[in-house]
């Protein structure tokens, strides 16, 4: 809201400059965004008011916030504009028939109305303010608006069928071509006010067309009235209608304020010449509000903030915010709740007007005391935090993506229709189609983030994301939300350098990855299988599953090579591995190791072994081959070279491992690790169709 | 005798001297030290001198030979280090040439600020905790004092998915979820993410990350919260980083404040990262309003607690100078690489 400095100085007397009052303002709550100044070059200030704070959305409400700053009166003389000549209850009628919508409505007229300009000052000053102005009947209503925060509606009084008000509900069918030109449907919900035949206007937020005060007006029906906060609310959001007064009613008005703003308005009537103020008004107030009180205990007060003050030097803080405040002779505090402090019901509300008028910053800085609380921690925190820093120390970045996806990351890797990722939690109002969904698999995210750096000559890119994925419940409110551990590699290995060998990422190097991943997080007897995925390379994507403890297989997650297709939608240069492991079920199998291993006492024996094995038997059956049969001794075992060529049948490939062999108690003799070296030829000979070099 | 001992040194002298390989030396080795060299043909001249002068000579050739060995081994050595000189001096490279690095791989600087908030907060006795990114309206809103049909909804733009469902707007909802899950003492920080439809610039994002913060007991006070964002601030920003809290608004602390530190740029001075003021917004916070405590079944006349949000992409934006929020989730390598 904006309101220019020279206003604020009718209401209080101070010499700070502008600078000095948007400080003074903003350290006792109402935060000043900006000093600028209007065409005349006069200051104005560019308040944020905060939805509790309705009485703040006008001059007097400010002045009255630096009055209590500065410790300053307010000087502000309640206006009494009683008119004259013909009685107000004569010429209108108002009834209300949902007071619980509208609490008050108060009924003025104005005759002789001479429709023109208003007084420049004025225009100035709503200028300055940010509102158009418009002839002097509309530019007073807006005005005592500004300045007192009661909006208010002037009527052609001569377009009111029957010179009757009535506020109610509007009837289902109802319409209205509100003052924006707007034809607008009418509901139960939406209060309006009506004359005997039809809405005139949408209570609170915009006049209708039909009744404006045009330059013909002769007469003018002032409306000054309270509405329920949420009632307003709900209207204005559903018309998508907001209006300097919806944005003051909503958040809810003191009923007295209505009397402030219809005295004000006439005043300026009166005063301005533009019209003869008819005497007396029609109020309607069905259930006028209890005075409030309320009683403080100081010693809570202190206790909360961390403050010694005494229950005077609270009663003084309250006082300057024009509560009224007494001491008891028990000690408490007697607050009696002023009606345009509608926010202030609960002990805290009070606690905060004393602390942010004595000062926050005068607070002292304490430490929590009391005992620690019992030791609890996010379920996930751990398996996310260990498997970060793996990744970090496999030498892969990380990246973090958004978690708003849209049709666009199924199609990227181009899962079919039919395909389970594709049911996803869609937001009913996204702001973009990109942006409508949760996504249900990290994939999309790090492929666009390789793809993004792939079209920025960013060739080599190694890198894993630890993220969410929200895969709908059947029946469920909320999806199920699934901690996944993602990751891409493309480009060189090593990326750029000199003397030694460069070559491109393979599968292997994305899988040993992964292995070591598994290892170091403390996955144990995991393999991988070959499958098929629709984003993937046929021949090249494999499952990975865990053998781990009791129970079928769990599945753990995949990594593959990206199909071709999806490759070249992507205008990648070379080969892109994924992978993309589930985090949940990892941190079900994982038992980081925590009994050191002493070094082995007795030196160990290597053996190599070479042999030729058809294509078609998998490696993984030759090494657990290779496993079972050497047994105890046999420490570790590692393909050390592999080979398909000239001196390989067709179909062969030729692979040569090394055993270390080892016993626990004693030096092997070159004899027991012959035996072993035997045992594992025959078994290989006889169960994976090898070929046993000798 | 003497005088061809004193030839036979200084002849030898002269020829040490001028070897320049171990081959040579081994040649004059032989020459003067060998089974016939020049040393033993004068030890066999020894037979036929006196006894007298047999052993005057004896001692003189003795001397001969130790010294012949001396002189050998010497130069042999210095002849070793000369030739070890100039091997390596041939495998001499140019150390001004690029090294190899090994990958390094780097931690997002989103998480790196999560991490050094949790350290800050873990060592004052917060764990963290967490809670769904898809939430119930009554855990975003309804239990934090924002009822429906008001207008502290229209502080968050919210995402839904059903009337009932939408993506978190806070953190603040696992306030909530903790609190009903057991009772205090209670201090527990939320590092996490939510959503706002707010439109996309350089300062929004409709995916963002948050650090809560929550502590609830018997006595805890405004000042404890004062006490403990200064020191967070302290900590995180530096230790001559000072703390402002400004009077604001939040439906679900009262008293509620905006805090401020002093600008990470100017120190404080005025700066256009701070329009002048010397000061950075970088969270809310507030004493937890009692309507919340109620709804989670506390007694706010026996607790009270303390409770404060902060915008970690912002907190990454001053730490790392960052001047547009869309650069945090568009991983470009080079941006990644350089923090």
């Amino acid at each position: 809201m904006r309101v220019p400095y020279s206003w604020l100085k009718e209401y209080v007397e101070f010499d700070e400059s502008p600078g000095e009052i948007a400080n003074i303002l903003t350290m006792t709550g109402t935060k000043v965004e900006s000093v600028e100044s209007d065409d005349g070059g006069e200051a104005v200030l560019d308040l944020e008011i905060t939805p509790n704070r309705p009485d703040c959305l006008s001059v007097i409400g400010i002045a009255r916030e630096i009055a209590a700053a500065l410790g300053r009166p307010l000087k502000f003389v309640p206006v009494a504009a009683e008119g004259k000549g013909a009685a107000t209850r004569e010429l209108v009628s108002v009834e209300i028939q949902d007071p619980e919508l509208a609490p008050r409505y108060i009924a003025r007229v104005i005759r002789n109305v001479k429709v023109g300009p208003s007084p420049l000052w004025m225009q100035k000053r709503l200028k300055a303010c940010g509102i158009r102005p418009i002839c002097n009947v509309v530019d007073i209503t807006n005005y005592v608006m500004l300045e007192c925060g009661q909006p208010l509606h002037a009527f052609d009084y001569d377009k009111i069928r029957g010179h009757k008000i009535i506020v109610r509900r509007a009837k289902p069918g109802e319409q209205i071509v509100t003052l924006d030109g707007e034809t607008r449907a009418l509901d139960r919900d939406i209060l309006v006010i009506a004359d005997e035949d039809t809405p005139v206007a949408i209570a609170g937020v915009m006049g209708g067309l039909d009744t404006e005060v045009t330059w013909d007006t002769s007469t003018v029906l002032l409306e000054s009235a309270n509405f329920s906060g949420s009632s307003i609310w709900r209207t204005s959001k559903r018309l998508k209608l907001r209006t300097e007064a919806s944005l003051r009613f909503d958040k809810g008005l003191d009923p007295e304020l209505a009397v402030l703003g219809q005295s004000m308005a006439c005043e300026l009537f009166s005063r301005l010449g533009v019209g003869e103020v008819a005497s007396g008004w029609v109020d309607v107030y069905p259930r006028p509000e209890a005075p409030r009180m309320f009683v403080l205990d100081p010693g809570r007060v202190n206790r909360l903030l961390g403050v010694q003050l005494t229950p005077g030097d609270m009663a003084a803080l309250l006082e300057r915010l024009q509560i009224p405040a007494k001491v008891g002779r028990d000690g408490t505090i007697a607050v009696e709740v002023p009606g345009f402090r509608r926010d202030l019901s609960i002990e805290a509300d009070f606690v905060e007007e004393i602390a942010r008028l004595y000062g926050y910053e005068r607070v002292a800085a304490t430490t929590l005391e009391g005992p620690l609380p019992e030791r609890i921690e996010a379920p996930f925190a751990p398996i996310e935090t260990s498997s970060r820093e793996i990744m970090l120390r496999l030498g892969l970045d990380e990246v973090v993506t958004s978690s708003l996806v849209g049709p666009w990351a199924f199609d990227l890797i181009n899962l079919p229709a039919e395909s389970p990722l594709k049911c996803a939690v869609k937001i009913a109002n996204p702001l973009a189609e990109d942006e409508s969904m949760l996504r249900t698999t990290l994939i999309p995210s790090i492929v666009a983030v390789l793809r993004r750096n792939s079209d920025r000559d960013v060739p080599n890119v190694r890198c894993f994301e630890i993220g969410r994925v929200y895969i709908p419940v059947e029946g469920g409110r909320q999806p199920e939300e699934r901690r996944i551990l993602a990751g891409g590699l493309m480009g060189n290995l090593p990326e750029a350098t000199w003397g030694v060998e460069r070559r491109k990422i393979d599968f292997f190097d994305a899988k040993g990855i992964i292995e070591a991943y598994l290892d170091e997080v403390g996955v144990e007897d995991y393999y991988f299988e070959r499958f098929t995925h629709p984003s993937l390379h046929p021949g090249r994507a494999a499952l990975i599953w865990s053998r781990h403890g009791e129970g079928p297989p769990r599945e753990l997650g995949f990594l593959g090579e990206l199909s071709p297709e999806v490759s070249k939608n992507c205008g990648f240069p070379s080969r892109v591995y994924v992978f993309e492991l589930d985090l949940g079920t990892i941190a079900s199998l994982a038992s980081p190791r925590k009994v050191a291993l002493e070094p082995p006492r007795f030196p160990a024996v290597a053996r190599d072994i070479a042999m030729v094995v058809p294509l078609d038997v998998s490696y993984r059956h030759v090494e657990d081959a290779i496993r079972d049969a050497a047994g105890e001794l046999l420490e570790d075992v590692t393909l050390f070279d592999e080979y398909t060529g000239p001196q390989v049948p067709e179909g062969h490939h030729s692979l040569a491992f090394r055993m270390v062999l080892r016993a626990r108690e004693k030096t092997l003799t070159d004899e027991e690790a012959n035996r072993v070296w035997e045992a594992v030829a025959e078994r290989v000979t006889r169960d994976c169709k090898a070929t046993v070099r000798r | 005798m003497r005088q061809q001992v004193a030839a036979i040194q200084d002849a030898m002298a002269r020829e040490v001297k001028a070897a320049g390989t171990t081959v040579q030396l081994d040649e004059l080795r032989r020459k003067y030290l060998g089974r016939k060299g020049m040393v033993a043909r004068l030890f066999d001249e020894l037979s036929r001198l006196e006894p007298d002068e047999r052993r005057e000579s004896g001692r003189l050739l003795n001397e001969l030979k130790a010294r012949c060995e001396e002189m050998i081994s010497r130069r042999r050595a210095e002849i070793e280090r000369e030739e070890t000189r100039q091997a390596l001096s041939r495998e001499t490279i140019d150390v001004t040439m690029p090294g190899r690095r090994p990958p390094l791989g780097r931690k997002h600087p989103i998480s790196r600020v999560f991490d050094e908030l949790k350290e800050i907060f873990l060592r004052m006795g917060f764990e963290a905790v967490d809670g769904p990114e898809v939430e119930l309206d009554y855990y975003n809103f309804e239990a934090l004092n924002i009822p429906h049909n008001h207008p502290a909804r229209d502080i968050q733009d919210t995402f839904y998915v059903t009337d009932e469902v939408l993506l978190r707007t806070h953190t603040s909802p696992v306030q909530i979820r903790t609190m009903e899950g057991r009772r205090p003492p209670i201090r527990v920080i939320v590092p996490g993410r939510a959503y706002r439809s707010d439109a996309t610039d350089a300062s929004h994002s409709p995916v963002f990350h948050q650090l809560e913060g929550l502590a609830v007991d018997r006595g805890v006070r405004f000042s404890d919260l004062r006490g403990t964002l200064a020191l967070w601030a302290k900590e995180f920003f530096g230790p001559d980083t000072k703390v402002r809290f400004r009077p604001h608004y939040f439906p679900f602390t009262e008293p509620s404040a905006e805090v401020d530190v002093t600008c990470v740029m100017c120190g404080g001075h005025g700066c256009r990262l701070c329009k002048m003021t010397g000061w950075l917004e970088v969270m809310g916070a507030g004493m937890v309003h009692p309507r919340v405590l109620e709804n989670v079944g506390y007694d706010p006349r026996e607790l009270s607690g303390f409770a404060f949000g902060m915008g970690v992409d912002r907190l990454v934006m001053l730490k790392y100078g960052v001047s547009d929020i869309r650069l945090l989730l568009e991983n470009d390598m080079r941006f990644l690489k350089s923090i």
